[in-house]
Formats: C-alpha cells, sequence, structure tokens
C-alpha cells in the first residue's frame, strides 16, 4: 500500500522556528513509515551489495580469529553473490578510475609481506660500520650509489635474501655525505600512530628547513602483524625506490602488534614461540627492505607500557628489534626506556623530562605518547641523526632544542 | 560508533526494524529506543555510559525538586547547572588544571589516566536546557524514561545538533510515533552528509590541511593559501555533514531536529554568520549564557561586554587551550565592532570577502596546534617562498564548489529535492545506495574522526 502524504509544515508537530517560514533544504513529501522502514532495509542491503569489496576488507582488517573468520565467510558470500548479480562492476570501476595509494592494499589473504613472505631470512653481511669520529668517515659524495649488498639495487633495491650469504661481494664501506642547502637531507619519518607527533616536532622544530627535505609517512593501526592491513616491507620497497630515495629511515612501529599472525594458513598465537619467530623474520624482511646505499635506518623502540600484558609483549618485539638490528650495520635501534619511566623505573603517565622537569609524557590509553614526550623523543632521534651527517645541524652533536 | 561505518549499517538495520514492529506502542517504542542508544554510546566505550546514566538521574530528579516548588527557586537550577558544568569541566579540563598546577607548584599532580566521555559536552549542555526551561516555566518535569530519552536518544547524542527539551520532549509526549516519514528529506540529508565528510573533509584534511599544520615552515605560499581556505571548507564539511546525517537518521525515525547550519559562508558580517554557524549552539550560547549575563539590557557597554564574553566562553567550550579563547576573542571583538559601527555599509561583495577572510583568520588559530605555528601559517602566507606551479585542482575545485554552493540561490537545489522527495521509497533507496557507492569510491582510504567529537 503505497501512501504518499502531503503535509503543511505547520501541521501537527510543533516545535522548531523552521517551521514559522518555508525552508528550501526541506521538503513536505512524508511516506507510510512502514514503507520507509522497507526502503531502509532496501537501501543497507542494496549499499552491502554494492560496496562488497569493502565489506570484505572490514573483515579481512579484524583481528585474527574464530569470529574474523565467521564474518570474514559471510562477507565473501556476499561478495560472491555480488559477483555473480553483476552489481560488483559499477564499484570495480569506479575504484579504477580513483586511485588512492593502491599500493597500501593487498587484500589477498595468502599474500603475506609480499615476495619477501616466501624468502628465508639471511643475515645479510654487514658493512664496516661508520666511524665513531662521524665526521671521519664522511667523504665528499659523488652522486653514485654504493649499493648494499645487492649488486644493482638501481633495479631492484630489495636484497635477494634466497642468496648464499657468502656468495655475496663483500660491500663497500658506504660513504655519508655533506648536507648542503643545495643538496639536502633526505629524511623519511613513518610508521605507525605512535611517532606522529614525534615527526611533527622534527619537522617543524627542530631539523633545519634550509638543509632537510622531510617526508612524513604515519599509516594509523599499522604494524608487522597485519600485511593484509597494510603492507610495510611492500610500501617501503617502493619508498625506497624513489628516484631520490630517503637518506634517514626513522621508522617506528610494534605498538599494534600485539594480536596473532597468520603465516600461511597458520594462526600464530601472540608471543608464542613461533609468533616471535615469525615476527623475527618480518623484522628482519623489513630492516633489509632499506638496505640501501646511503640510507640509514633508524628503528624506534617501543617505549613502556601501562599495561602489564603489553608491556610484555613491547619488550619481546623491542629485543627483536635490538637483535636484528646488531646484525645490520645500516641499522641502529633507538631505546626510549629511561625517557617514560620514573624514579622506580617503572612506567608512569607524569616523569621528569630531562630537564628535570616534571610532565605529562604519555596520553590515557598508556599507549601513545603525548607531544611533551614526543619532543624528548624527536631530540634523541635527531641526535642520532646528526651523529651520522654532522652537517645536518648548525650545532653538530647537539639537537636545536637542547 | 561512527556514522559512515558498516558497524553502523547492521545497528541501524535492527534498530529501524524494532521501530518499525514498536513505534505504535510508546510504552514500548521508548524503552527500546533507549537500549539503543545505550548500545550506541557504549560501543565507544562501555564504561562511558555510567556517566551517562548518571547525568540522566541527576537531571530527572533536579527537574522534580525545581518544578516541585512554584517559585522555581534560582539555588536549586543553580546547583543543577553547576554539577553539570563541573563534571564537563573535571573531563574536559582535568589535565590542562593538572598541568598547570604542576608547573607552577613544582610538585607531582594525581597521575590520574582521563578518558575523554564523547559527546559529553553536548549530552551536558542539554541536561542544563532541561533544567532551565522548567525554572523559566517553559517546561514541566517529565519521567525519567523520558529524560533518558531526551539525553540519550542516539541521532544526537555525540555531536549534535544540541535539541532542546522543549523541541523533543512533544515529540515523545504523544501516543505513538507519527505514521508518516519525510523519507526524501532523510535520505536527502543523508546522502548530503556522508559526502561532505567522506570525501570532502577526508581529503581536504588529508592532503591538503595535515601535511601544512604539522610544518607549516616547510610549506609552499600556494600550500599555506590552499591550506587556509582548505580548513575552512573542511571544518564545515566535517561538522554540518555530520549533523546532517543526524538529522537524516532522526526524520527517518520520525523526528524533527532543528537545523544546524544554513550557508554559514554566504553571509556579509560574523553576526549574520552566527545565525548560520552551528546555530543550535549560537542559541544555547544566547539563551542560557548571553541572556543570564544581562544580554543587550544594561545599555551599550554591558551589551559588549557580554557578547565578548559569551564567545570567549564558547571558544573556551572547545577545549582549555588559548587558541580556542583567541579565537572565541576574534569573533567576540569582530562582533562588538559590527555593533558599534551599526553594520559594515559597504558593497556586498565587500562585506562578504571580509566576513570570510575574518572566519578564516580565527580558524587558522583554531586549527594550529601552537601559537607559533599560527605564526608561521600567518608568516607563510605573506612572505613562503615556492612557486605556483604545483596547484592542487581537486582541493582547489572542492574549495570553489563548496563555496558556489552555499553563494548561489538554492531553488534549484529546492527543486531537486522535492522531485525527489516524491520517488517511491524504493526508488529514493536505490538513487542513494548508488551515491553511497559513488562516495566510497572517491574517499581517500580510512575515515578521519569528527572534528566536533573531541569537544
Amino acid at each position: 500500500m503505497k501512501t504518499l502524504l502531503r503535509e503543511p509544515k505547520h501541521g501537527s508537530e510543533p516545535p522548531t522556528a523552521r517551521r514559522a517560514a518555508p525552508d528550501p533544504q526541506t521538503s513536505t513529501y512524508r511516506f507510510d513509515a512502514f514503507r520507509t522502514f522497507l526502503g531502509t532495509t532496501f537501501f543497507l542491503v542494496l549499499t552491502t551489495f554494492l560496496t562488497s569489496a569493502n565489506l570484505v576488507g572490514i573483515a579481512e582488517r579484524m583481528e585474527f580469529g574464530p569470529e574474523r573468520d565467521r564474518w570474514l565467510n559471510a562477507a565473501l558470500v556476499i561478495d560472491e553473490a555480488s559477483h555473480t548479480l553483476y552489481l560488483d562492476r559499477p564499484g570495480d570501476w569506479l575504484r579504477a578510475v580513483v586511485d588512492y595509494d593502491n599500493d597500501v592494499d593487498v587484500p589477498d589473504d595468502n599474500v603475506i609481506l609480499g615476495d619477501l613472505a616466501l624468502t628465508e631470512i639471511v643475515a645479510v653481511p654487514a658493512p664496516d660500520p661508520v666511524s665513531d669520529e662521524g665526521s671521519a668517515a664522511i667523504a665528499e659524495h659523488d652522486g653514485d650509489r654504493t649499493d648494499l649488498p645487492s649488486a644493482e639495487p638501481e633495479s631492484d633495491p630489495v636484497p635477494d635474501l634466497e642468496a648464499e650469504p657468502e656468495a655475496e661481494p663483500e660491500p663497500e664501506i658506504p660513504v655519508l655525505r655533506d648536507v648542503s642547502e643545495e643538496d639536502p637531507l633526505r629524511i623519511w619519518l613513518g610508521g605507525d600512530s605512535l611517532g606522529q607527533f614525534m615527526a611533527a616536532h622534527i619537522a617543524y622544530r627542530i631539523a633545519p628547513p634550509d638543509r632537510t627535505a622531510i617526508d612524513i609517512d604515519y599509516r594509523i593501526s599499522t604494524g608487522l602483524a597485519r600485511p593484509d592491513y597494510f603492507d610495510w616491507p611492500a610500501h617501503m620497497s617502493t619508498v625506497i625506490s624513489d628516484q631520490e630515495p630517503p637518506e634517514a629511515i626513522v621508522y617506528m612501529v610494534g605498538g599494534n602488534d600485539d594480536q596473532a599472525m597468520r603465516l600461511q594458513s597458520t594462526r600464530l598465537e601472540v608471543a608464542t614461540p613461533e609468533w616471535l619467530e615469525e615476527y623475527r623474520r618480518r623484522v628482519g624482511v623489513m630492516m633489509d627492505v632499506t638496505a640501501y646505499a646511503d640510507t640509514r635506518l633508524i628503528w624506534v623502540l617501543l617505549p613502556p607500557m601501562a599495561e602489564e600484558r603489553r608491556e610484555n609483549i613491547s619488550n619481546q618485539i623491542n629485543e627483536i628489534i635490538t637483535s636484528q638490528a646488531s646484525q645490520r650495520s645500516w641499522v641502529s635501534a633507538i631505546d626510549l626506556d629511561d625517557l617514560f619511566v620514573n624514579d622506580q623505573g617503572a612506567y608512569d603517565q607524569f616523569v621528569d623530562d630531562p630537564q628535570g622537569e616534571q610532565q605529562l609524557a604519555r596520553q590515557a590509553d598508556g599507549v601513545h605518547i603525548t607531544e611533551a614526550g614526543s619532543r624528548w623523543v624527536a631530540d634523541r632521534l635527531w641526535d642520532e641523526i646528526v651523529n651520522l651527517w654532522p652537517s645536518v645541524s648548525d650545532d653538530p652533536g647537539l639537537s636545536l632544542n637542547e | 560508533m561512527l556514522f559512515p561505518t558498516f558497524t553502523f549499517g547492521v545497528f541501524f538495520l535492527f534498530v529501524a526494524l524494532g521501530h518499525a514492529v514498536v513505534r505504535r506502542s510508546m510504552a514500548v517504542w521508548k524503552p527500546f529506543m533507549l537500549v539503543a542508544s545505550f548500545v550506541f554510546y557504549g560501543w565507544f566505550d562501555w564504561r562511558l555510559t555510567a556517566l551517562l546514566a548518571g547525568s540522566i538521574v541527576f537531571n530527572w530528579a533536579l527537574g522534580i525538586a525545581i518544578d516541585a516548588n512554584p517559585n522555581r527557586p534560582r539555588d536549586v537550577v543553580g546547583i543543577g547547572v553547576g554539577v553539570n558544568l563541573a563534571v564537563l569541566a573535571f573531563f574536559k579540563y582535568f589535565l590542562f588544571f593538572t598541568e598547570s598546577v604542576t608547573s607552577l607548584v613544582g610538585t607531582r599532580g594525581p597521575a590520574i589516566a582521563i578518558l575523554l566521555p564523547i559527546g559529553i559536552s553536548f549530552f551536558t549542555f542539554q541536561g542544563i536546557s532541561y533544567l532551565v526551561d522548567i525554572h523559566r516555566q517553559k517546561l514541566h518535569h517529565h519521567n525519567l524514561l523520558d529524560v533518558a530519552l531526551y539525553i540519550s536518544f542516539f541521532p544526537q547524542l555525540v555531536a549534535g545538533p544540541i535539541v532542546r527539551a522543549t523541541e523533543f520532549l512533544p515529540q515523545i509526549e504523544r501516543r505513538s510515533i507519527r505514521s508518516t516519514v519525510a523519507s526524501g528529506e532523510a535520505a536527502w540529508m543523508i546522502g548530503q552528509g556522508l559526502f561532505k565528510k567522506v570525501v570532502v573533509a577526508n581529503y581536504l584534511a588529508q592532503y591538503v590541511v595535515d601535511p601544512v599544520y604539522d610544518a607549516p615552515n616547510r610549506a609552499s605560499q600556494l600550500e599555506l593559501i590552499t591550506a587556509f581556505y582548505a580548513y575552512a571548507i573542511q571544518i564545515y564539511a566535517d561538522f554540518s555533514g555530520y549533523t546532517d546525517i543526524a538529522i537524516g537518521i532522526a526524520l527517518l525515525l520520525g523526528f524533527d531536529f532543528p537545523k544546524n547550519f544554513d550557508a554559514p559562508y554566504r553571509s556579509l558580517s560574523i553576526t549574520e554568520f552566527w545565525r548560520r554557524w552551528h546555530m543550535t549552539l549560537s542559541r544555547w550560547l544566547r539563551d542560557y549564557l548571553y541572556i543570564p549575563l544581562g544580554g543587550n539590557r544594561g545599555g551599550k557597554l554591558l551589551t559588549y561586554r557580554n557578547l565578548f564574553l559569551t564567545m570567549l566562553l564558547g571558544g573556551l567550550w572547545h577545549g582549555a587551550q588559548w587558541n580556542f579563547v583567541v579565537w572565541g576573542a576574534i569573533h567576540g571583538g569582530w562582533l562588538m565592532l559590527e555593533r558599534l559601527v551599526g553594520g559594515f555599509k559597504f558593497h556586498p561583495v565587500l562585506r562578504w570577502l571580509t566576513t570570510f577572510h575574518v572566519v578564516g583568520v580565527a580558524w587558522v588559530l583554531f586549527r594550529a596546534p601552537t601559537f607559533e605555528h599560527a605564526a608561521d601559517v600567518f608568516r607563510g602566507l605573506v612572505t613562503a617562498e615556492g612557486g605556483f606551479s604545483e596547484v592542487n585542482w581537486v582541493a582547489w575545485g572542492m574549495i570553489v564548489a563548496a563555496l558556489l554552493v552555499q553563494i548561489v540561490p538554492r531553488t534549484q537545489a529546492r527543486t531537486l529535492l522535492d522531485r525527489f522527495a516524491r520517488w517511491d521509497p524504493l526508488v529514493q533507496a536505490t538513487a542513494l545506495a548508488g551515491w553511497i557507492l559513488l562516495i566510497t569510491s572517491l574517499s581517500p582510504p580510512g575515515i578521519q574522526p569528527f572534528i566536533y567529537f573531541q569537544f
């Protein structure tokens, strides 16, 4: 039964002032409530079918477990039905026309860390570390890359991880160049939401704009546990193969990784030996993707966490990162523990800053770092960058905030 | 849960089904909708529902106390308003005070993790509205269920519009929810709101505004100019988009919500701007702050003071940061100036340009994380280097289109809406589903949080 009623706006309902005068934005046509309910239901169902690819994406991003499996199965059934009914075609066509950062979306459940997932991690022979004197190791940059460890990185910046290590030629010692206004240091700052304030602080307050070119690339809710949601090594390989790849990569993830992982079809429960081994492998892969001439990876470890469970996992993640970094001379792991503990050496939301002033360092969730805390992290990271490229700063060895 | 998500879609399907079944009996409909509203709110964090419940019970009890005394005692309503504001201040400003005291006294403050309850400003304001309207004898106290529904009704719970008790309560005093729905208008509002939020606001935030405001000293002049205009459009699209969806959802459930935005960027003065921007907050501030302060009854000087104070507090309402206070001061100061000169008399185009740019300058202070960032934006707008070669045409297209939509006469839009509203709901549903498909395809990845959720 179709009921189309035309009600005067000043009819039975009293309240708003907009009844006093006709409003160009409103309509006076009303339908029977039940018919509207049918319309609403039809709308929701049709939208579900038309956007079924999004639905599958949402289900895939859920935490691994039986609930995700149920949702994913349901979403796949809807997606299949949508495909059979040709309802997914308009969406496919529109997505092909509008292309936002498609390199980040890897919906195939079997793709773990891109192609690198299928490779075995092999310790990459480390080049000699940069001289402790810093500036002693710096020579005039001649514009050519000294590639690490692959012989032809321009065509394939990702190292051949299946190669036998002994077959690799002994890499040359990388030369870190002088930074100048004509050729500023290329810095890439990225990771999950933990480092966002820190990145903005480095870009805005610390790094001199005339001697640095900064790219900020944070992806909220990402990590290494869920490459199906965001594949960091795959993304990094596109970053590093840019015509002008970053020289300093400052990277911070792990805060979202306290969850199960999936390796092919096997579910790895968080913090089990299998999980830790797989996480170790992923950290290694991520580090090796950045093994490129004149590039240094500065990996920021996780700060102490408020919750005991998170803290335990964070400690294990930090150990993995530290041990993997120690095998790669172009990687340094930056520890933040001392910045975020109280006098008793435990997590605290309020801690003293390096000048001894008490500050609110952590957000209420016990995970994220406040702007004040991020400043200390930024200072520490900048010191590391200046240590590697002293000419980037007016005052080598000191951050501008000190 | 956020409106533009699949979770909300599933939630609303169940709500719509239940609503259709029980709407003929208010005795069943009210508890049903109350449970739905608490589920909606608890989805953010279930612990917050205790605060919402506490606010409901407190305002209900105070409403009875105020109504019981024929003299409507000022002290009781004063206690009610005071407690509401104290709770709001505790959650919104506690850390600000802790930090201030800590830095002043130099001792460790209480390290309490404060969770800012989402939408607390909005439901607190509605609670105050309920008490003051009883005190002003515009309303009698209502039963607990009605008050609970008024304060927690999910379409407006977390970011408005701020609905007065005198607008909402009469709509649930009937014997049943009305039997007809303005489905065309509802679909129009929802479609419009989703487009504003998911496409326009998300794009401008991710690709223009956020990168510039992170480090304005690194942005080129063109990037700064683009961000200046883009943020004016972003905040409008973000906030008005949310309230459009809220109004549309309320319409589907048979409720009329007051309008919250009325093409604010077509204003020819700041006075007019505040009649068109966040209209439900403007009238709340007028009715429950400006008028109690004395309004325009005490002569010119007091009127100026009251105007300025109202805008200053309106700024502070957004958060305990000096940039919000300065934002309020700019608006308050300009309102005073307009009143002082009796309104500017120059050509309408010049008045429009002036008004839009005063609002834009104030937005820079609103958006910038610190005054230093704001100063760099202003400095860079004039002196920054960088060519004009890399124009973000998409952003400029959005900016120009958003302004044109507000400036040009809306007869065409009205005709279109009228035609759409006559279609059968199933046809409207099909059109809206197609529109959503377009929106999801055009939207950048991820959903940015609504700006006004933090307030």
